[in-house]
């Protein structure tokens, strides 16, 4: 029920999230709504009037992009006007450690559909400024002039119009079992009771109100940061649970494709050779694609994997090849047994499946 | 036993104990022991000689031991027969004139010191140097060939059989000739003889053979004269024994002339041969009485010693061929192996034989093969000629006296048949059989190159660590002349470098058992897909992991490298996989074995390799303290180290520090040979033929005196600390030194043995112990003063118990069983990677490991040092809970 009454003092805050998978992101310092998207070597900017595209590269041993050329974020800087300290802010996430434009590229390279960056309306400028705590530059006169006792009746107001929904909610039967919130303080003074011991003393009230609005401002934002954090979790398992349904219909596809329908049709036609190579491919990528999904697989298993999903570049692994030249003292047992059952059923070769960190041909 | 005993010097390089029977005996029947004398080319050598000093020893009852200054010598000649005819003199009064101002005979005075103050062929010319000179008499024996006069010289130190050469020695017009020397000793009438066959050989015909039957590799080293005049001595040559085996297989039909086949018994780039053999399980061959057969039958079909790499071992494996297990570790622990069985058949019944019944014949089998590849080319590539033999094999310190006569004999047999051959008859004419210590040789050959760091009458510590094997001896340089050695102690032990690689092993299963702690899926995990893969026929997978534990090995890290190297096992990934996971994944040894591939070093995470090198270090020098503590006379003044063990620079380092810490040998004096010296300096050593030493004394025997049991305190009789079957191995007390704990005096017998406590005492004689159980010898008659001396035969050591100076009885010393399941402990981790068994993987009957705090973590604190042995065993040796089926575990490399 907290939860609610705090929704409610956020309602100006909270943007609609975008339902396509392009993630929409507001900044206050562009003018204009830009598209960034990234692949493996591109980051592309653009917009009305904007286009420019930058250089970008991933080591293999790295995780994340960076530019190719450094000096290009000065470009980007002064294409969005940017502020370093929003963008860190707006694309924080699971890039610690690397510089806020870095950030933004790899934000954008792990949105496959890219990001829309717009112009935040006023009410993200003024969210911002609260949430900095008044120090937005070149405002500081204003903040300065603020009359407390406005502001603490205006919160006021807002507290117990929270209060009758409260009130209200309460009437409501509940709808679950309430989660501990984040934001949870026990230990919060009934405010109530405070106003009513000094209720002949205005300062005090203001005291009060001025305390309130502090605890409440910093539960806003520890909100914020939470809601932000559950935001882009939901974005990255929405991400995974894509890349995983995409993968899994790439990958058993190819399998329908180049193992499942040849052994079928091998065994309507009474080909037991090719029946047995492809019972013996199903094997070994059955094996593979297993110990995967337990996150136990071998380097060979990656092999077996970018082979049926035909990829170019194909992972290192440790692979020998062997053939009906090859010496039998230089075959394991096992290996030796898969070629003994390929030799008994006339089958020739398993083409790249690996078995056991071996490619067998004939 | 009815025999006297006079040590001989033969040529001036070996010394020969030979045994006087008496007259008419069938002792004769015997192939008198041969000697062959390669003729230098100079003016005289000598044949024979026995120094004054040596007593001619008594093991004839109610007699005594004669000194020979009490005898009359004279020499007689029949054709190619001499005789040397001793008689005790009534007198002890010598038949030629004393020197003016004669000084005392010194013992150690060598022959060449002799040899340069005698002076032959020549009148004096000038007066005798009244100190030093030397009166002589000399008996001229004529002619035995053109070129050579014989002469029997005597004086104040010795009888000498010399030869003397007329002229140079021409490649003409001289025939090798073999002469018999027949001694004679004449006590109160009877006549006691026994004789030696000595061949000069012309140096062109001469060629010296040397072979190291290594545990792990072997070879073999030829030593010839060049075949024109002056016949000067070439050095010594390498022979590429395997290239030789291969070519003797090809000119026998056994493998194909035309392949061109890889073998894995080559070790490139060296002339070793791998001794990697296979014996067939179904022998073929018609044996009238397999036991007295010294050879395999249908050697080709039956004993494989070359397998190509191809499908040499599957095709092996499928016909049921064993691989042996290493023949000189296995040496007196064949029991330890009664799961090989093999099988011949007679008038249509199998007969089953055990390895150890077939072990000898194999041996036999494998040195014919070896010296008939060689003497093939040698024939082939020198036409018509004529070769005497002198064939050196290096024996490990593990040999005894028996053991020795054993080889020789078996080496005697082999020639004797070449000789008698078709192929080899009028070619190989004389030979000499000659063993020689391992570690004896390497010091032989390290004071070749070495003489002017060697100091004179000193002794000197040997040690050689190869792959299964440690010997080391102790021999001390001749007082005047450096090169006249004497062997004052032999020992060896199973145990050495593959010991270590074992204990890489075990830290590798133990870290994979920490970091799995399944209570029990990690050990069966180990099991089944680590241990049960290593004792199959998977070659391929075997090889590859045994690779990256050698490798491993090679990059050892000190212990303060540890967290690091630990840290990087820790982080190492083939895949998902890592040391945390495999056991959940139960992935096989291939993944293992790539997962090693990801880690650079290893360092001694629980103590497995300290351990191995300690029991090393530790057995090794506290055989050598108590000869040090009990030896008054031992002057310690160096150690060589050899063998590559010692490439692992942990155990040198340890070596040195405890040589320095407990024999108080500075460290400067402790030198380690490296790279191509390590095997050389062994096999080109035996061709000095400055040295004299007596090969087949196995070593300096000591009284060890037991506590008696009245002085025992009541626990120590009944409570006997019980050490566990590893602690045996990595507490370093094994066999005889554990039972040492009860040794209440140890004493050198330099003389005469300490006869009042006989029956309390064990004799220490090279790597054995010995004790007396004859109940006759040990009664005796009150109020008699009784002597007892421990002496060297033919036979081995035998006990002499004396009243006053006469033999009153007479008894060989009875070995003392060292058998028992512990020896195996020691046996498997040397036989590493070709024999498992589980029961002896100390790191997987570690309880320890699966102990885990509640937050999951272990701490390596925690772990008392009984947590890394395995439980004890029950009398029968046997663990209670065995697993291992003695069906399948096949031997591989």
């Amino acid at each position: 029920m907290k939860r609610l009454f705090f929704l409610f003092l956020f309602i100006p805050l909270i943007h609609a999230v975008p339902s396509g998978a392009q993630r929409k992101v507001d900044l206050r310092i562009v003018s204009k709504t830009l598209n960034l998207r990234a692949n493996d070597s591109q980051f592309i900017i653009s917009g009305e009037g904007v286009s420019d595209t930058f250089r970008i590269t991933k080591q293999a041993n790295e995780r994340n992009f960076k530019l190719v050329n450094e000096q290009d974020k000065d470009v980007i800087s002064s294409i969005m006007i940017i502020d370093k300290d929003e963008i860190k802010e707006k694309f924080e996430g699971p890039f610690p450690k690397i510089d806020a434009i870095d950030k933004m590229i790899n934000l954008t390279a792990a949105t496959p559909e890219g990001v829309i960056l717009t112009p935040s309306e006023d009410g993200g400028r003024t969210a911002r400024q609260e949430e900095i705590g008044g120090q937005a530059p070149g405002s500081r006169d204003e903040t300065e002039s603020i009359n407390w006792k406005h502001t603490a009746i205006a919160l006021l107001i807002g507290i117990m119009i929270g209060a009758v929904i409260v009130a209200v909610a309460k009437r409501r039967p509940p709808l679950e079992e309430e989660a501990p919130s984040a934001v949870k303080n026990d230990e919060e003074p009934n405010f109530e009771e405070t106003i009513a011991q000094v209720k002949d003393d205005p300062k005090k009230i203001l005291d009060a109100a001025k305390e309130k609005i502090s605890k409440l401002q910093a539960e806003k934002k520890q909100l914020q940061t939470d809601r932000k954090q559950m935001k882009y979790e939901l974005e990255q398992l929405q991400d995974k649970l894509n890349q995983n349904a995409q993968f899994n219909k790439t990958y058993y596809g190819h399998i329908m494709k180049e193992i499942i329908n040849p052994m079928n049709a091998a065994l309507e036609k009474g080909d037991q050779a090719r029946a047995v190579e492809q019972l013996l491919k199903m094997a070994a990528h059955f094996t593979s694609i297993t110990r995967h999904e337990l996150g136990m697989k071998q380097a060979y298993d990656s092999v077996n994997i970018a082979s049926i999903l035909k990829q170019q570049s194909i992972p290192q692994a440790n692979i020998e090849t062997v053939n009906a030249q090859t010496p039998p003292d230089r075959i394991p047992v096992h290996i030796r047994n898969v070629m003994e059952l390929m030799r008994a059923n006339g089958t020739n070769t398993l083409d790249n499946a690996v078995i056991f960190g071996y490619k067998i041909h004939s | 036993m009815n025999f006297y005993s006079i040590t001989l010097d033969i040529n001036d390089r070996r010394e020969h104990n030979l045994e006087l029977f008496p007259q008419g005996q069938d002792h004769r029947l015997q192939r008198p022991k041969s000697f062959v004398i390669d003729i230098p080319n100079f003016t005289h050598f000598k044949i024979v000689s026995a120094a004054l000093t040596n007593d001619i020893k008594c093991f004839v009852l109610n007699e005594e031991d004669i000194s020979l200054r009490d005898c009359k010598v004279e020499a007689l000649r029949d054709g190619n027969k001499i005789f040397i005819r001793l008689e005790k003199k009534e007198t002890a009064q010598v038949d030629f004139e004393p020197a003016i101002a004669k000084p005392e005979p010194r013992a150690d005075i060598s022959f060449e010191e002799i040899e340069a103050l005698a002076e032959y062929n020549k009148p004096k010319v000038k007066a005798p140097d009244p100190v030093i000179a030397i009166q002589e008499k000399r008996e001229d024996l004529g002619d035995i060939s053109n070129q050579i006069t014989l002469a029997f010289t005597s004086n104040d130190y010795a009888y000498k059989l010399d030869a003397i050469l007329k002229g140079g020695l021409s490649d003409q017009q001289y025939d090798d000739t073999s002469m018999e020397v027949i001694f004679e000793l004449n006590v109160k009438g009877h006549i006691y003889e026994n004789s030696i066959i000595v061949t000069l050989s012309h140096p062109a015909s001469f060629l010296g053979i040397a072979l190291d039957f290594g545990s792990e590799s072997s070879q073999m080293a030829v030593k010839r004269y060049e075949a024109i005049a002056p016949f000067h001595a070439q050095s010594a040559d390498n022979e590429n024994l395997f290239r030789n085996i291969v070519a003797y297989h090809k000119n026998q039909g056994w493998i194909p002339r035309e392949s061109a086949y890889d073998f894995y018994q080559e070790e490139k780039g060296t002339d070793f041969y791998k001794s990697l053999f296979f014996l067939k399980e179904q022998l073929t061959g018609a044996y009238k009485n397999v036991d007295q057969e010294p050879f395999i039958k249908n050697t080709a079909e039956n004993l494989k010693m070359l397998v190509n790499i191809e499908d040499g071992f599957t095709t092996l494996e499928k016909a049921k061929y064993y691989q042996l297990p290493n023949l000189k570790i296995l040496h007196k622990h064949e029991r330890l192996l009664e799961d090989y069985n093999f099988e011949i058949e007679k008038d249509g019944y199998p007969i089953t034989l055990k390895l150890r019944e077939l072990k000898q014949k194999v041996y036999n089998s494998i040195l014919e093969i070896m010296i008939v590849s060689f003497l093939k080319k040698e024939f082939i590539r020198y036409d018509n000629s004529k070769r005497n033999i002198r064939m050196m094999l290096l024996v490990p310190n593990n040999y005894d006296t028996k053991d020795i006569n054993k080889t020789q004999h078996h080496l005697n047999m082999i020639f004797e048949a070449l000789s008698k051959s078709e192929e080899y008859r009028g070619k190989i004419g004389a030979w000499e059989i000659l063993t020689i210590s391992e570690s004896d040789a390497s010091f032989i050959g390290y004071i070749n190159k070495n003489n002017v760091h060697i100091q004179n009458n000193k002794d000197y510590i040997i040690i050689d660590s190869g792959k299964g094997t440690t010997d080391f001896s102790i021999i001390r340089t001749g007082a005047k002349n450096l090169y006249n050695l004497k062997p004052v102690y032999r020992n060896g032990f199973t145990g050495a470098g593959n010991m270590l690689t074992y204990g890489v092993f075990e830290t590798v299963m133990h870290f994979i058992r920490e970091q799995n702690p399944e209570y029990g899926a990690d050990v069966l995990y180990i099991r089944n897909r680590i241990i049960d893969v290593l004792k199959s026929n998977d070659l391929e997978s075997r090889n590859k992991f045994y690779n990256q534990i050698e490798r491993l090995k090679f990059n050892y890290k000190e212990k303060e490298f540890e967290a690091s190297i630990k840290k990087s096992w820790l982080e190492a990934y083939d895949g998902d996989i890592n040391f945390e996971n495999l056991v959940a994944a139960n992935v096989g040894i291939d993944a293992v074995t790539n997962l090693l591939t990801k880690v650079n070093g290893i360092s001694d995470f629980y103590g497995y390799i300290t351990n191995a090198c300690h029991f090393i270090v530790n057995n090794v020098v506290s055989y050598l303290k108590i000869i040090k503590d009990n030896k008054e006379d031992l002057s310690l003044s160096g150690v060589v180290l050899t063998g590559r063990a010692f490439k692992f620079r942990q155990l040198a380092d340890m070596m040195k520090d405890k040589l320095n810490q407990d024999l108080g040998i500075p460290k400067d004096k402790i030198t380690l040979l490296q790279g191509n010296e390590l095997k050389d300096i062994c096999i080109k050593g035996v061709f000095n033929n400055s040295i004299k030493l007596n090969a087949e004394v196995t070593g300096y025997p000591v009284q060890l005196i037991y506590k008696s049991v009245q002085d025992m305190p009541q626990s120590e009789i009944h409570t006997r600390p019980k050490v566990s079957l590893s602690k045996k191995i990595f507490n370093f007390f094994i066999n005889d030194l554990a039972d040492m704990e009860h040794i209440d005096e140890v004493v050198s017998v330099e003389d005469n043995v300490n006869f009042n406590v006989l029956q309390r005492s064990q004799f220490l004689i090279g790597c054995k112990r010995y004790s007396i159980r004859n109940d006759e010898f040990l009664t005796t008659q009150p109020g008699i003063p009784y002597t007892a001396s421990i002496d060297f035969t033919q036979r081995g050591f035998v006990m002499r118990r004396k009243i006053g100076n006469k033999v009153n009885y007479v008894s060989a010393l009875e070995e003392i069983d060292e058998g028992g399941s512990g020896d195996k402990s020691l046996i498997v981790p040397s036989l590493f990677p070709n024999y498992m068994d589980e029961e002896y993987i100390q790191s997987i009957h570690t309880e320890a490991i699966v102990k885990a705090d509640k937050s999951g973590n272990k701490h390596r604190d925690d772990y008392s040092p009984d947590d890394y042995y395995p439980p004890d065993f029950n009398s029968d040796g046997q663990n209670a809970g065995k697993t291992t089926r003695s069906d399948d575990n096949p031997l591989f490399f």
